[in-house]
């Protein structure tokens, strides 16, 4: 048999096969994908105020350690993220080393939450939350772990009640929005206008950031994803963690509009909060009054928020105790990639439980 | 931000040199598969994988592309054209809401503005009764303590 033929043949024997995982793929991902059971670490709801839920999942260990800790996921999307199946859940991690673990669900805002602000955001339900915890714990003082946007607000309510805050971990939290990154141009005053997309829209519809995150990555988000989907559709466990994943991307949720136009113009537009000269209902956040124990998470490859952005936090801030990781992965990967959980969640952990006692 | 920051001549060589560099793996793939050749059977044959020379060719793509794409994107003529199209989006939007609520308002029905009005009483006053739990919490705990004394 000639080369050619034989070729041919081997080229027909893999279309056949990449016909069926095709459509094995195609059936999961699309078609009839299975129900996948996400943020499952026993809890139960201590408070609820509004949309607003506090979550307090059921320690693992006999005594935990004194000082709870706060989760403060982002406005956008959902913070299940932090526990997103078993195995892939920094609150697994951090539950099994002793920690007595917070989260605040914000909810889905409906159409009436559009006056919401920082200001309430803030001053109200986190403050509201941190006395709630302060109270069911027993514990004078908090420690904060704030995500993306989540670690922001964590930043700014560390600067306004410095004297709540035991410990701030911040996870690729923007301070600094003048470094070079998409949304940092997207969101420019010349080219977005905040104010009358908020007046127009009230909340931000979550389409409109979805399809902004994916644009950020189109190849990777529309293609190679997809691309190593059917490449891995044999492993179970690959499948598994995609479809979670997959289910969280999806899962958006539409942002108040008076918070999100606040953000935008005060941290992406002025850039106030790294100049220390942000007010929220009247009074400064003066980054230089934080004076706790500071563990600054950076993701290496982040596209969202870029490394320099959040860097620079550590110069701003009074504390004497503070160490920046950066670690080698993207802005999700550092909560649900196994090497983070692995290699660096424990050693949150550990850092945590020094300052937790 | 400005339009002066963003080199287009480099862009655009970017992009060619993406597209170059894509095409010219995709020649020699071909040129060096054995498909080409007259040869029959033979060490070649046995080393020929067809699937992980289209992944090549698919990851050099993949690179490139990204690059190019990130790149364009990040440009102020894209972010312009966004914010143009978010903008006319808005007023549409904006527009369509009147209509509507002029609409059911001339029907004398509760338009959209007005439920959100109730529902944001709503939550103040749940927030209120919090604020009063609280409070009697605190009551309850400061009676407590001086009962205690």
């Amino acid at each position: 048999m000639s080369f050619q033929s034989s070729y041919f043949e081997s080229l027909i024997r893999e279309a056949e096969k990449a016909k069926q995982k095709f459509e094995k793929s195609l059936e999961l991902a699309l078609l009839n994908p299975p129900e996948v059971k996400v943020g499952i670490t026993p809890h139960e709801v201590v408070f609820t105020e509004n949309k607003l839920r506090l979550l307090h999942y059921h320690p693992v260990v006999e005594k935990p350690y004194p000082v709870p800790l706060i989760m403060i996921f982002a406005l956008i999307n959902r913070p299940y993220i932090l526990d997103l199946r078993p195995g892939r859940s920094v609150v697994e991690v951090l539950l099994k080393k002793g920690i007595d673990i917070y989260l605040i669900d914000w909810g889905v805002p409906g159409d009436e939450d559009r006056h919401l602000n920082l200001d309430y955001y803030i001053n109200r339900y986190i403050k509201k939350v941190v006395n709630r915890v302060k109270k069911l714990s027993g514990s004078r003082q908090v420690s904060i772990m704030g995500y993306c946007m989540g670690g922001t607000m964590s930043a700014m309510y560390t600067a306004l009640y410095p004297e709540d805050v035991k410990n701030l971990i911040l996870m690729t939290a923007g301070i600094d929005f003048k470094v070079d990154g998409m949304l940092n141009v997207w969101g420019d005053k010349s080219n977005f206008d905040v104010d009358k997309f908020v007046d127009a829209f009230g909340n931000v519809p979550p389409e409109f950031l979805q399809v902004g995150f994916l644009l950020m990555k189109p190849i990777q988000n529309l293609v190679s994803k997809y691309v190593s989907f059917y490449e891995n559709i044999d492993n179970e466990q690959f499948v598994e963690n995609f479809l979670a994943m997959e289910k969280w991307i999806n899962d958006n949720i539409p942002v108040a509009g008076e918070v999100f136009r606040e953000f935008v113009k005060y941290c992406y537009q002025e850039n106030l909060l790294v100049e220390n000269k942000l007010r929220i209902n009247g009074k400064l956040v003066d980054l230089r009054k934080i004076t706790c124990s500071v563990l600054n998470l950076i993701a290496e490859h982040d596209h969202l928020v870029p490394p320099a952005s959040s860097l620079v936090f550590t110069d701003l801030i009074s504390s004497k105790d503070k160490e920046t990781i950066i670690y080698p992965t993207g802005h999700i990967g550092l909560a649900v990639s196994s090497k983070s959980l692995k290699d660096l969640w424990p050693r949150v952990g550990d850092w945590l439980i020094e300052r937790s006692k | 931000m400005g339009e002066e920051k963003f080199d287009y001549a480099e862009y655009y060589k970017k992009f060619y040199e993406a597209w170059e560099k894509t095409m010219s793996e995709a020649i020699e793939m071909w040129t060096k598969s054995p498909f080409l050749s007259t040869r029959e059977g033979g060490e070649k044959e046995s080393e020929f994988d067809p699937v992980a020379y289209y992944k090549k060719f698919y990851s050099i793509w993949e690179n490139s592309m990204s690059e190019v794409l990130d790149m364009w994107l990040k440009s102020p003529f894209f972010g312009a054209s966004l914010g143009k199209a978010v903008e006319k989006s808005s007023e549409f939007k904006k527009y369509l809401d009147e209509v509507m609520e002029r609409s059911l308002k001339n029907l004398h029905l509760p338009t959209k503005s007005d439920i959100d009005r109730i529902l944001a009483s709503v939550n103040k006053i749940e927030a209120k009764i919090n604020d009063l739990w609280d409070k009697i919490e605190e009551l309850k705990t400061e009676k407590e303590s001086t009962r205690a004394e």
